[in-house]
Formats: C-alpha cells, structure tokens, sequence
C-alpha cells in the first residue's frame, strides 16, 4: 500500500494531473450526453493516444472512462435521460427527485455516491487484484445463471406498482432480449426480417424510448399544469441527513458494484440494477422507492463507478476486458506495448501506477466538479417546458441514432415512447422491462451454455457449489420477509 | 349483478387483455422461427426460452385479468388532442429525418414542437433551436468523425 | 511529448482535423500527388464497417485512416452500418455510385451473410477485393487441465470422444473454422458452446468448462504466459513469432488453415484503374508505423497488410470452404 502511494506520488506530475482533469472533464461531458458514451469516446481517441507516451495515455483513457460513469446520472437525474446506459437505475429515483424541484439534491448524491464507490474499487483493486482475478475463473455459465436469476428474484417488488404488474413488465423485459440471432442456434427470432435487430434490440434506444420519450409525451398531457419550482430549493446540496440515510445504499452499491465488475462478462449496468434491487430489499423506505427516494441514487451511483474498478481487475490481471471501455482501454494498453497479465504487476508497475492514480485523481475531480457544478445543472430543471423538451427531444434522437447509425434504432426509440406512455398510464413501471432487458440475455444464454456443458443433464447444477449458493442465498432472501413475518406473529402470540 | 360494460371499464382489464394479446401474438411467432439444422441442434431449440417466457407472462396476465373483475370500475383521465398532435410530430419528424437529414430536421422538430407547446415567440425557439443545432453538428460530425445522414440537401450545412 | 498531444491541452475537444492534420504536414507534396492521377479520388471517401463505433473492425479502419488522408489527399469517414452481420453495410454500398468513393471493411461474416442470402441482390461475385488489413491466424488451444499435452494426443482422444469447443456465434465465422478443422484432422465433430467473446472462452478454457476452443493467440496472451491455456497447433502456414514451440497443422501431417482477417472492398462496378488507386493507397497507409504498431500490439503479424491478388485469392478460398462447411451443416440455401 505504501509503495503504491508512493509509486503514484511519483507519477503524478502537475502535467499528468492536467491530463486527467482533461479527461475528467471530457469524460462528465460525454457521459452526461445521450448518445456519446465513454466506451465511444475512448475508441474515437484511441488513434490520439497512440501518439502521446504510455503512461499519459492510459492516465487519460481512465480518467474518461472513471467521469464517462458519472456523468450520465447528470441527464439521468434532470431530464429522464439516462446519458450512459449504466446510469438507467439512477433515473428510476433521480427523475422523480428533480421533478418535486430537488435536482440539486440528488445531483449532489450522485457525486458524493459515485465517488465514494469508485474509490472504494480502486482501494480494493490495489490490494486484492491478483487474488479477485481468480475469481474471475471461477465463475463459468452455471454461476452467471445463478447470478441472473438472483437478479431477476427481486423483479416483484420493483417499480412500486404491485408485484403482479412488475412481473408482467419483467418478463416482457426477458422477451425483449430474446430478440435477434440466438446465440446458441442461429437462428434469427422476432426480427421480422429487419437487419436492424439481427444482433438483439438495441438498449440505449429503449432506454431513451422508456424514459425520455415516455416523459416528453407524459409531459403534453399536463401542459396546462403551472409548474412552480423554487430555484433555490432547486440549487439545495444534500445534507447531512441525507448522507446518513444514503450510508448503507453506498456500502451495498461499493462492495456489489466492485465484485459485479470483476465478473468478464457483467459491466457498470448490470451492477446498477442488481444493487437497485438489494438496496430496495435492505432499505426501510421501500415505499419511496420509485417516487424519489435518495437511496434508489446513492446505491445505484456507487455500484457503477465501482464497477468501474472492478472491470479492470480482469483488464490489468487477465488481459481480459470487463467492459466496453476497458476493452478500447485494453487495445490502448497493447497498441502502447503494455502486455497486461499477472506479471503486469512486478514487471511494468508504472501502468498499474497511472491507473490506480488516474481513477482515483478523477474521482476525487468530478466531486469537487460535481458538487460546484451541481447547483448550476439543477437550473436546467427551471427552463420552461415548451423550451426544454425539444431540446430532450433533439439528444434523444441523436442518443438512438449515432451508435449505430440505424433508422431503424430511431424507430425502435419513438415505439418504446408510446408504449412506455401506456405503461405508465396504467400502472406499469419501466423499471422491471429494463431489468428484464439486460438480465434476460444472460438468463438465457447461460442456461443454454450450462446445459451443453453438463451434456443436458440438469443436475449438473448442484456439482457446482457457487451456483448452488447462489441459489440458496436468492431463496433465502426471497423467504426472508414471510419469515419475518412469521416470526412476529409468533412473538405476538407468545406475548 | 352490475352489468359487464361497467367492469369493462375498470382499466386494469384492459391492461391484461393487451398483455394477453401480445402474449398470444408472439407466441404465434415463434412458430414461424427456421427450423435448426440436426447438426446444428443440441438441447434446447431456439423456441423454447420465449415460448416459456410467454407462458409466464400469459399466466400473470390471467391472474391480473382475474383479479380486476372484482375492482370497482374507474375511469382513466382522457388522453388530451395535444398528445396525438405531439406523437404525430414525433413520427412525422422520423419519416423526414433520412430526406432532410438529421440537423436539419432537429433544428426544426425543437421549433415545431416548442411552438405546438404554446411557446408562440418564434425568434426565442429559433435563438434556443439554432446554436444546440450548430453545437451537434461541429461536436458529432465535425470533432469526432460520426456520420449523420445529411439527406440530399445536406450541401446547405456543408 | 509529441505535437499532437499538446492540443490537447489547450483544447479539451479534440478535433478529428487536428488529429489528422499532423501527417498532412508532414507530406506536404499529396497535393500533386492526387493531380496526378485524374483528380480521382475527388471527394471524401466512405469506409463502411459492420462494427459499431468502437468495434474490433472499426478500430482497424479508424488505424488506417490515420495515415489515409495525406495517401488519399482526401479526408474519409468510417460509416458504421451495424445490424444483419454484414448485411447492413453492404446494403449502405449498394445504395451508393459505384465510382470508388465508397469502400467496405469486410469480414468473413459478410460473406456468410451473402452465402446465406441474407443480404439481398448482392452475390458474392459483386465483391471485389482490394487490400488486406488485417489476419490473425487460428491456433488450437486447451486449459491448463486438460490431459492432452500435445496435439497428436488431443487429436487421438478427439477420434475416440466428442470434445467440447467454445466458440462465437452459431453458425458464424469461428464455428465453421472448427467444423472445417474437424475434418480436416479426422477427429469427431465436436459439442459447440457459443459464448459471447474469445474473453469468455479463455475463461471457459482455463476453469475446465470447455475443452478446447480455436482462439486467435493475442486473446488469452496473459493465460498462455501464465501457463493456464496452453497452445497445441498453429493453423496457418507457418510457425507464428510468438508462438514458435507450436507446430503447424502441416508439419503434423494435415492440412487446415484458419484466420480471422478483415480487408477492404468495393462492390463490383468500380473502374478498374481506380481500384489499382484504391490498392496502392490503402496498401501505402496501412504501412505506417502507426499501423504496424498496432498489428504488433495486437499479435498479428505485419505480412497481414497484402495486396488485392492475396486478399482475393483468400477470400475465395473461403467462399468455396465456406459453403461447403454450410451445406454440410444444412444451413446453406
């Protein structure tokens, strides 16, 4: 721990710091800009990095990538829009806080929770690398599997609509991702002959759909509604109530986000919606949940940018990448000549070094940036409607469309508007469709692939003693209330 | 007993009536799906997983079908004329968005929309619409090389 | 610290000019250069990736594209048409003048998805090669405990067992490698497990859950150091650099011969004259350092930049490999 102290206090120059400010600030940008994420970002300047040194060059690559997780909780949290698809579980609380005239509170949460996670997973990356990167092995189709269904146990009590109709959502969620080439077959399913969605339904314009457009729509029916929002309340920091009620989201958000991170194949957005869910369950405010609770923030922000640590451990450790990003970090890595590995860490510390205080130099920049700049965002909540949503409207379109640069993305955006607009009108929440959409991909397909691997044989499960606690600790957790109940009514008896 | 037009209305009902008719529609779809190959097949055929998805949400569907009987009856707020005015907008500047391009077409989607929403000061939506228009362009198009369609009048923009 | 780098400090935007504006100056002689030759190319030119914006394929175009405009003396963009595997981005060409302002990074998976007829009006006779950009050879790989420690012993369990291979996609470019390795080495045709990535397969590989995949050797670099995967056979010409203790499927006595490549094309149409200026550019800018750096840095070796003859030559072997491999499989139409 000393030594690496030290080895970033020696690499951490007043020009490697301007570097990473840069990067910061280019990363929130980005971030926050639906559209333009930080795995897009790192790949459009990755022919730059090349001509800068090594060092340098990752320092900034991590600096994008660390802001590019926070930023998109900006236009999550003010405009239903989440900026970076990892920052949709904010959305689901944050947007509901900005519309009851409390952005600057939940920006001001965003900050404090994001950093705190993310300099929690690089504590842990300093310490644990080389022991998490096994860990990484350890986990094969039968305990991805394990994982989803954990994640989709908690799709009831989602959304804060009845369990009966968060249900219904979530498995439309599931369908939704069955659409495309079916990995383990071939074959094309619900793409009605349309090469737009040969490789699955796209998520960001979904999401935009769901949220963004659904919103604008929603917002026509109450144009004639007078809107007062008092700036100040607008511009108010979280206090120090609120840190203390947020404490064990952000504690559940750090440690789920790092290890989710860690996993190859799951990135910042799984460890969203996987913590949204336990923060929800382990939370004694379930019912804000869904209308603004300050939690459905501070776990969800956390999670992801300590995903962020988390997904490089397989990057630096394995060569493997954890995420889009650190998979254009990782060409970066290489096109430097950095052969990342477990002997990474004896032979070329100074990479390991620019990381570590990269990420860490970046987060403590966008709390400070966060914070100043927070009071100025919730402003944006003041503009008239007839002068914001259009321009909503504006990134929405460009936020479906430039990724792949597919009309029909565009479409898939306005389709999901209208019916995210009927959803709501009858009590359907979003939340359990976007958990389905990006859980139900894995469910699938770790299923198919644990069945080839155990020759079909189901039983193959139980051989596997991470899945099978995995399955135990979601049939526990899911007993635990009725338990509970149980155990009071006895109690009551008893008395 | 309460005639069945009044449960009709209770909108959970209708609710689960959709459910079910997608349900059921792309249950017929998967139908339709290629047949593998047997020496492509091992274990479950692409059909499956949807097919067991689908029931499930067949299933809730009936339950929450089931369970609204019994709810009084309950009138949604009617949709407002200005909704499907703002919908149709929105579908009307997709329809464009490839002919005109997309700054183009941006730039007039904000103002149209501003203007549909009762901002009647033409020159404060063009001011507001204008240099958001100029800042997409110069950041996706011109600074980080991402394409967007022009349209054949694209030579406007340059 | 190099030039470019020092705008970006003074400007936190960084402009795609001022990225490529740097070899522009150093060759400042393009100019008569492109005069030369009948003012062709005239306009900017079009780079039409399958990928997304960050895709493995986009990268490689956006590393050509570095050097590409001072060779061109014209700027090109990367248009990314994603969607169909393939068949977007060749139905984006398609719609287009066939005058040579608008050219395709191609994978193989273009042309499984012309094979499979799933890129309407477009035949593989359409497609003309230009240059090759990238080939990284397929390499036969087992976990670290696997019991077959060479690879006439894997091979003489394989006739004996139905092995598993991890693989992509169903059906795509890496499972017909492995169908076609099968029997090019007599062995039984093994239990396909599709994963997502050669990430995942190293993983799959190292933990047992597999037993062998065909990975191209940069992808489990760390492991193989590590000793947790372990390389058998080579399945290219010859020995790879990086791997020189890996016999070649030719030296044990079979031939099978897999790479993953991309390369640039046009459609059919397009002036001969101006494909042989298509050629020699895309040829001359993939010769950078810039380039070389990056095959290196990502194990590949720097003959992967070849020629149209090359490139189209390899390109019809694998129609011709492919459609055999697919009608075997009943897939093909």
């Amino acid at each position: 721990m000393i030594a690496f102290l030290t080895g970033v206090q020696q690499i951490m120059t007043g020009e490697l710091l301007l570097v990473v400010f840069i990067g910061t600030l280019l990363g929130i940008f980005v971030g926050a800009l639906p559209g333009l994420s930080g795995s897009t970002t790192s790949a459009l300047l990755l022919p730059l990095t090349v001509t800068m040194n090594p060092v340098t060059a990752i320092a900034f690559l991590g600096a994008i990538y660390c802001a590019a997780n926070y930023g998109g909780s900006i236009t999550a949290i003010l405009i239903n829009t989440p900026g970076d698809p990892s920052a949709s579980a904010t959305a689901f609380d944050g947007y509901p806080m900005a519309a009851r005239g409390e952005a600057g509170r939940a920006l001001g949460m965003s900050a404090v929770a994001s950093t705190i996670g993310g300099i929690f997973s690089v504590l842990v990356l300093v310490v644990a690398t080389p022991l998490l990167s096994r860990f990484a092995y350890s986990f094969g189709p039968p305990e991805y599997f394990a994982l989803a269904v954990f994640g989709l146990s908690m799709l009831g009590a989602v959304g804060g609509a009845g369990a009966l109709k968060s249900l219904i959502a979530g498995c439309f969620g599931v369908l939704l991702a069955c659409v495309g080439m079916d990995l383990t077959t071939g074959v094309e399913r619900f793409t009605f002959g349309l090469p737009d969605l040969t490789d699955g339904i796209s998520f960001v314009p979904v999401l935009t759909g769901l949220f963004a457009v659904a919103e604008l729509i929603d917002q026509a029916t109450r144009l004639d509604e007078k809107l007062v929002r008092l700036p100040m309340a607008a511009a108010k920091l979280p206090t120090v109530g609120d840190f203390r009620k947020a404490g064990k989201s952000i504690g559940i958000g750090s440690i789920l986000g790092t290890l989710i991170g860690v996993l190859p194949a799951l990135g910042a957005t799984t460890a969203a919606i996987i913590t949204y869910n336990e923060v929800r369950r382990f939370s004694r405010y379930k019912e804000e949940f869904g209308k603004g609770a300050i939690e459905g923030i501070a776990g969800p922000e956390a999670a992801n940018n300590s995903a962020v640590g988390g997904s490089m451990v397989p990057t630096l450790a394995l060569g493997i990448p954890g995420s889009a990003t650190t998979a254009i970090i990782l060409a970066g890595l290489l096109v430097q000549g950095v052969r990342p590995g477990p002997h990474l860490f004896n032979e070329q510390p100074q990479f390991l070094y620019a990381v570590f205080g990269s990420m860490l130099a970046a987060n403590l920049i966008f709390l400070v940036l966060g914070l100043f700049l927070a009071k100025l965002f919730a402003m944006i909540t003041l503009i008239p409607n007839a002068l914001l949503w259009p321009g909503v409207l504006f990134c929405s379109v460009i936020g479906a469309y430039a990724p792949n640069q597919a009309m029909g993305d565009v479409w898939t955006m306005l389709a999901f508007g209208v019916i995210g607009f009927f959803f709501r009108r009858h009590g359907f929440s979003p939340a359990p469709l976007v958990m389905g959409l990006v859980l139900g991909q894995m469910v699938e397909e770790s299923l198919k692939q644990s069945l080839l691997i155990f020759d079909q044989r189901w039983m193959g499960f139980l051989e596997r003693p991470i899945a099978v606690t995995l399955f135990i600790v979601t049939l526990t957790l899911l007993a635990l209330p009725a338990l509970a109940r149980g155990v009071r009514a006895l109690r009551g008896r008893a008395a | 007993m309460p005639g069945p037009r009044v449960r009709w209305r209770h909108p959970d009902t209708r609710a689960a009536i959709a459910v079910l008719a997608v349900a059921a529609a792309a249950f017929a779809i998967t139908f339709t799906f290629e047949t593998v190959p047997q020496a492509l097949m091992e274990g479950m055929g692409p059909e499956r997983f949807p097919q067991l998805v689908i029931g499930m949400a067949s299933a809730l569907g009936l339950l929450l079908l089931w369970r609204s009987r019994t709810l009084p009856p309950e009138a949604l707020p009617a949709i407002p004329a200005i909704v499907f005015a703002t919908v149709g907008l929105l579908v009307a500047t997709i329809l464009v968005l490839p002919w005109l391009g997309v700054v183009p077409t941006m730039t007039g989607a904000m103002i149209a929309l501003g203007y549909l929403w009762g901002e009647r000061r033409l020159w404060l939506l063009a001011a507001v619409a204008l240099p958001f228009a100029a800042g997409v362009h110069l950041l996706f198009v011109r600074t980080l090389g991402i394409s967007l369609p022009v349209g054949p009048f694209g030579f406007i923009l340059g | 610290m190099t030039v470019s780098f020092r705008h970006t400090r003074t400007r936190p935007t960084l402009s795609r000019r001022r990225i490529l504006a740097t070899p522009l100056l150093a060759a400042p002689f393009i100019a008569g250069h492109a005069w030369a030759q009948e003012r062709f190319p005239s306009r900017t030119i079009e780079v039409v990736t399958h990928a997304g914006v960050g895709g493995g394929t986009d990268i490689t175009a956006r590393m050509m594209m570095v050097q590409a405009p001072a060779e061109f003396g014209q700027e090109l963009v990367v248009v990314n048409r994603v969607g169909g595997s393939g068949a977007a981005a060749l139905a984006y060409a398609a719609s287009k003048p066939r005058d040579g302002h608008t050219i395709l990074l191609i994978t193989q998976t273009h042309l499984l998805t012309v094979m499979r007829n799933r890129a309407p009006g477009i035949s593989y006779s359409d497609i003309v090669g230009l240059a090759r950009a990238t080939e990284d050879p397929q390499v036969l790989m087992v976990g670290k405990g696997s019991p077959h420690k060479t690879a006439q012993a894997f091979i003489a369990a394989a006739k004996a067992q139905k092995m598993k291979f991890g693989t992509t996609q169903v059906g795509g470019v890496d499972h017909l490698a492995v169908f076609g390795f099968a029997k090019q080495a007599g062995i039984q045709q093994p239990t396909i497990v599709p994963f997502r990535g050669g990430g995942d397969i190293a993983i799959n590989l190292v933990s047992g859950n597999v037993d062998a995949a065909l990975l191209n050797p940069s992808e489990p670099e760390a492991q193989i150091r590590a000793g947790d995967v372990i390389p058998l056979l080579t399945l290219h010409e010859e020995r790879i650099a990086t791997l020189k203790d890996v016999p070649t499927a030719k030296e044990l006595g079979f031939t099978s011969v897999h790479a993953t490549t991309r390369g640039f094309a046009v459609l059919k149409g397009v002036p001969e004259d101006r494909i042989a200026i298509l050629e020699d550019r895309l040829v001359k800018s993939m010769s950078s350092p810039l380039f070389r750096n990056y095959l290196d840095s990502t194990g590949q070796a720097r003959s992967s930049v070849a020629g149209r003859q090359v490139w189209q030559a390899q390109l019809d072997a694998f129609n011709a490999d492919g459609r055999e491999a697919l009608t075997a499989l009943g897939v093909a139409q």
